[in-house]
């Protein structure tokens, strides 16, 4: 044993590891196009004509003025016969409290607002103060700043009665992706999330739900206990919980009917929002109710909450080692060995070009060239991100430091600008 | 509002009755047949394995082998970007496994106990990519037969050639292409499998077309994007790997004092003496040709009538690509490698089997208008591959022969001469074939010299003329064998220190007799000798 051959030993077991975990991610993320039959079986299905079921759907809104009367408005006009509409307000936010007083007055019978008195604010506190006003046979999630398809119930209601779920989650879809170039990125890894990775946790038992467009049967939702009011990421937090105890979840998408959202509007609340995903997988990770799983579904849960740690790892360290063996003129097959890793790394980037130009078709708007320029020269200066949110967010767990950063939106995904910049609950969940 | 959705948001197109292959792989049956197949196929090659003349090639890539398993290192000589390793470095790895179990008296017959394995998995493949492309049983069991019983396939896949190695991998890559499940990652496999073909043989980029169409025709609709992604993104990417390997050894564009991949592609393209087309008449390709007609006059000429019939035929238009974009490739003017044939023949198979069976099928469907005018046309097919080719194959020599004297027990002797005759200090110039075994001997690695690495003229490696500054004059023994012979009469301007190293020897030893004899010659240069020609680059 010479040293170069323990060098191309130790070297060989890295790239070994790093590209079976590229792998394993690519597997995650392109299930929904595995073969056709598994993209149909991605919708939602049932026949929404004979809607049996009633809606209470909890909107959590704190100083979201700009937003709040539309979305209110929006849902109020669904099409389905019997919903009703929670309004979640602060008690020191009587500036918020005015749009959804209004909307009330516009919407009577549908729309109600529910005064959080909770001490410090945040969404999950929030909604469990709302959870014993549900007077619906399901509890829904939206997000103040939501644009939700007025057809979604009728499909969600069809969706639980085909199903026999407890659970249905439905697509979210972040919409401006030409914003910049990290909301390319972003705008993609929400299509990969909702079109295609949730729907393969579902049917492996495992998942953590998204923050919106949640529909969770009520008396399950009551007997779970509601949401974790210390967890920064409860909507994770809850899907856990409930594939721990046996409960189903039925993941359904439909590029007609997804919910819009927008991209955190600076880098650095893209950042305060990956970190604070991150800081909840690792909460949910510590918390350790997932340990009561099967033991097939427990390596799952390990490996699913690990995941964004590990995606970020792999993004930045399959470039370096090559450039490792490159600056350090590594002999020959240790240098090929470190290239190894970049086939499904770059097979991936290869994906999101065919997945960008789907995104563009399904959404009718037309992509430029530079949008596919942009998203090959984002791929690293996004990874690095995603790496530095990862080990922000281990830091900041590590310290112990637990407060909520919050998401600013502006509206950009409505195509309207100059919406004052207003601190509010983000669209905490939706974890991809 | 509801209505637009009541409808489903995707459709997947059925496939067509006459794509769909009327039973997929899997029921015992087709598992017995295949088998069957597969150790038919095994036995015909592997019964008289050493008897076949061994050819050059051979004996490169086992000594390269060899050369990989021993030093690490792509080639005994300088690697000079010939042909991607990948071939050499599998039959390496069957070197160092089968040593245990495989007992073969010569290097290269053992080299040649891994064909016979991989012509087995051939005939499995074949039979498989005939049932997947809907051809009936009977009609998949004729395409594989064709295949097995053929002397020009025989022939051909009992050598030990790169092609031989790529073909599994090209086979599986079709098969896994025309998957009935149309699963993403089934693609990628094909992908990556069609790479690992490429980089055993980088002729059989002919054979892309093909594998590529099969992909478009089995994918569909919104997962075809994807499927393109996943067969083509690995597969490109793997195939870097050649060019990535030449950069990192700084030898990717030509430079002074070393080899390069530029110079190496250069060489094979362009500068490599053109042998004309196969058709013109007496050209080194229409010789070559006729050495495979003389073989086989009826599948590689029928074959490729059935290929272009089978073109109408929307179901077979994969099997006959993969025969048609190499054959017309292979017609205009330049260098027809001996063993292109190889890659070709279970394309051959399949598109004269699936045209039969597409026969069958129409006059079933009492289609008769089909039924007459493929029928005319697989006759005119069979007509001119019986009748034709035979008189095709009367135009060249015939090199190779399926019962001439046993290459092997010839070799055994001679090597077994050189072992008790010939001192461990002196140098011998020999034919590939004799490389490994005498290097086992124990002889130095420098003092048994490939012949054609003597060839200053277009010799690729520089260590070869600093070990030999004087030529042939630093040899004391040559072996002069059908190859060094036939080399010697193809080049009549080149290869002059294998010549001088011939007149200026004796016979010692003769093993065999007529064309196929090995001589032990020794050297006896006489003062006023010419000088050895000056190395040049």
């Amino acid at each position: 044993m010479t040293v170069t051959t323990v060098a191309i030993t130790l070297v060989a077991l890295v790239a070994m590891l790093l590209s079976a975990l590229a792998v394993a991610t690519l597997w995650w993320q392109l299930h929904a196009w595995r073969t056709p039959e598994t993209l149909v079986a991605t919708g939602f299905g049932g026949d929404p004509s004979t809607p049996s079921l009633s809606f209470s759907l909890l909107v959590p809104a704190r100083h979201e003025t700009a937003v709040l009367g539309d979305t209110l408005d929006l849902l109020a006009a669904n099409d389905h016969p019997d919903f009703e509409i929670i309004a979640i307000i602060g008690h020191d936010d009587p500036e918020t409290q005015a749009v959804a007083d209004a909307a009330s007055a516009r919407h009577p019978g549908i729309v109600r607002v529910v005064i959080d008195h909770s001490e410090p604010k945040n969404k999950p506190k929030g909604m469990n103060t709302a959870l014993p006003h549900c007077r619906g046979d399901v509890v829904g999630v939206f997000d103040a700043e939501d644009e939700v398809d007025i057809r979604l119930l009728r499909r969600v209601d069809a969706a639980f009665r085909r199903s026999g779920a407890d659970v249905v989650q439905g697509g979210v879809q972040l919409m401006n992706f030409s914003t910049s170039w990290y909301s390319l990125r972003n705008c993609l890894e929400y299509f990969f999330w909702f079109r295609s990775r949730l729907h393969l946790h579902a049917e492996h038992r495992f998942i953590p739900l998204g923050g919106n467009t949640v529909f969770i049967k009520t008396d399950v939702l009551r007997e779970a206990g509601g949401w974790d009011g210390e967890c920064l990421a409860e909507d994770c937090d809850l899907g856990v919980r409930l594939s721990s105890t046996g409960h189903t979840v039925e993941v359904c998408y439909d590029p007609h009917l997804v919910t819009r959202e927008e991209t955190p509007d600076t880098i650095r609340s893209l950042v305060k929002q990956r970190t604070r995903w991150n800081q909840g997988f690792l909460q949910v990770l510590r918390k350790g109710q997932w340990k009561q799983l099967p033991p097939r579904q427990r390596r799952l849960a390990r490996w699913t909450l690990f995941s964004p740690f590990l995606q970020a790892f792999t993004g930045v360290a399959a470039p370096a080692a090559v450039l490792t063996a490159l600056v350090v003129h590594a002999p020959v097959p240790i240098a090929l060995l470190t290239f190894v890793p970049m086939v499904p790394t770059m097979a991936s980037l290869l994906f999101e070009i065919v997945a960008l130009r789907e995104f563009c078709r399904l959404y009718y708007v037309r992509p430029r060239r530079w949008d596919y320029v942009r998203l090959v020269l984002g791929t690293l200066p996004y990874s690095l991100l995603l790496s530095f949110a990862a080990v922000r967010a281990v830091v900041r767990e590590a310290r112990g430091q637990r407060g909520w950063e919050k998401t600013e939106h502006v509206g950009a995904h409505r195509g309207v600008t100059a919406y004052p910049s207003q601190p509010s609950y983000a669209p905490t969940g939706a974890t991809p | 509002m509801t209505a637009v959705l009541d409808a489903p948001a995707i459709r997947i197109r059925p496939t067509p009755p006459q794509q769909r292959p009327r039973r997929t792989w899997g029921p015992s049956a087709d598992v017995g047949i295949a088998t069957s197949l597969g150790v038919l196929a095994a036995i015909t090659r592997g019964t008289a394995l050493g008897a076949q003349a061994f050819s050059d090639d051979e004996g490169t890539y086992v000594a390269q082998a060899w050369s990989v398993a021993h030093h690490g290192s792509l080639s005994p000589y300088t690697y000079w970007y010939d042909h991607p390793p990948l071939g050499w470095l599998v039959l390496s790895l069957w070197q160092v496994l089968s040593s245990p179990f495989v007992h073969s008296a010569t290097a290269v017959g053992s080299g040649r106990s891994l064909m016979v394995v991989l012509s087995g998995i051939d005939a499995v493949l074949l039979y498989v990519a005939s049932r997947r492309l809907g051809l009936s049983r009977l009609a998949g069991v004729g395409a594989a037969a064709l295949w097995v019983l053929s002397p020009l396939a025989l022939n051909y896949s009992r050598m030990v050639f790169l092609d031989g190695i790529a073909l599994p991998l090209l086979l599986g890559a079709f098969v896994l292409a025309l998957t009935p499940r149309r699963h993403l990652w089934i693609f990628a496999l094909s992908g990556v499998l069609l790479a690992g073909a490429v980089l055993c043989k980088e002729t059989l980029l002919l054979s892309v077309p093909a594998v590529v169409l099969a992909v478009w025709t089995r994918s569909e609709g919104r997962t075809r994007p994807y499927c393109l992604a996943a067969f083509g993104g690995p597969a490109v990417l793997l195939l870097g790997f050649y060019p990535l390997l030449a950069t990192l050894k700084g030898e990717l564009l030509p430079g002074a004092d070393h080899v390069s991949l530029w110079s190496a592609l250069r060489f094979q393209l362009i500068d490599r003496p053109s042998g004309g087309s196969p058709l013109s008449p007496g050209s080194a390709s229409a010789n070559q040709l006729s050495q495979w007609l003389a073989l086989d006059p009826v599948l590689l000429v029928a074959g490729t009538v059935a290929a272009v019939v089978a073109l109408r035929v929307r179901r077979l238009r994969p099997a006959a690509l993969g025969l048609l974009v190499p054959v017309v490739v292979s017609l205009r003017p330049g260098y027809l490698p001996d063993p292109f044939v190889i890659a070709l023949l279970p394309f051959c198979a399949l598109a004269l089997a699936g045209v039969v069976d597409a026969v069958v099928v129409a006059s079933t469907r009492r289609r008769h208008r089909t039924l007459v005018r493929a029928t005319a046309a697989l006759a005119a097919a069979l007509t001119v591959g019986v009748v034709a080719a035979p008189a095709y194959a009367d135009w060249g020599p015939q090199r190779h022969s399926l019962d001439s004297a046993h290459a092997e027990r010839d070799l055994v002797a001679a090597e077994a001469y050189i072992g008790s005759h010939v001192p461990k200090n002196q140098r011998l110039l020999v034919d590939d074939s004799l490389w490994v075994d005498l290097v086992e001997q124990g002889r130095p690695e420098k003092d048994v010299v490939w012949f054609y690495k003597t060839d200053f003229t277009n010799n690729l490696d520089p260590s070869v003329a600093r070990a030999l500054p004087d030529g042939y004059r630093d040899l004391q023994w040559v072996v002069s064998s059908p190859v060094l012979r036939s080399a010697l009469a193809q080049y009549p301007g080149g290869l002059e220190n294998a010549r001088l190293a011939i007149r200026y020897s004796t016979v010692v030893a003769t093993f065999g007799t007529g064309p196929t004899r090995l001589e032990v010659r020794r050297l006896h240069i006489p003062k006023g000798a010419p000088r050895p020609p000056a190395p040049h680059r």
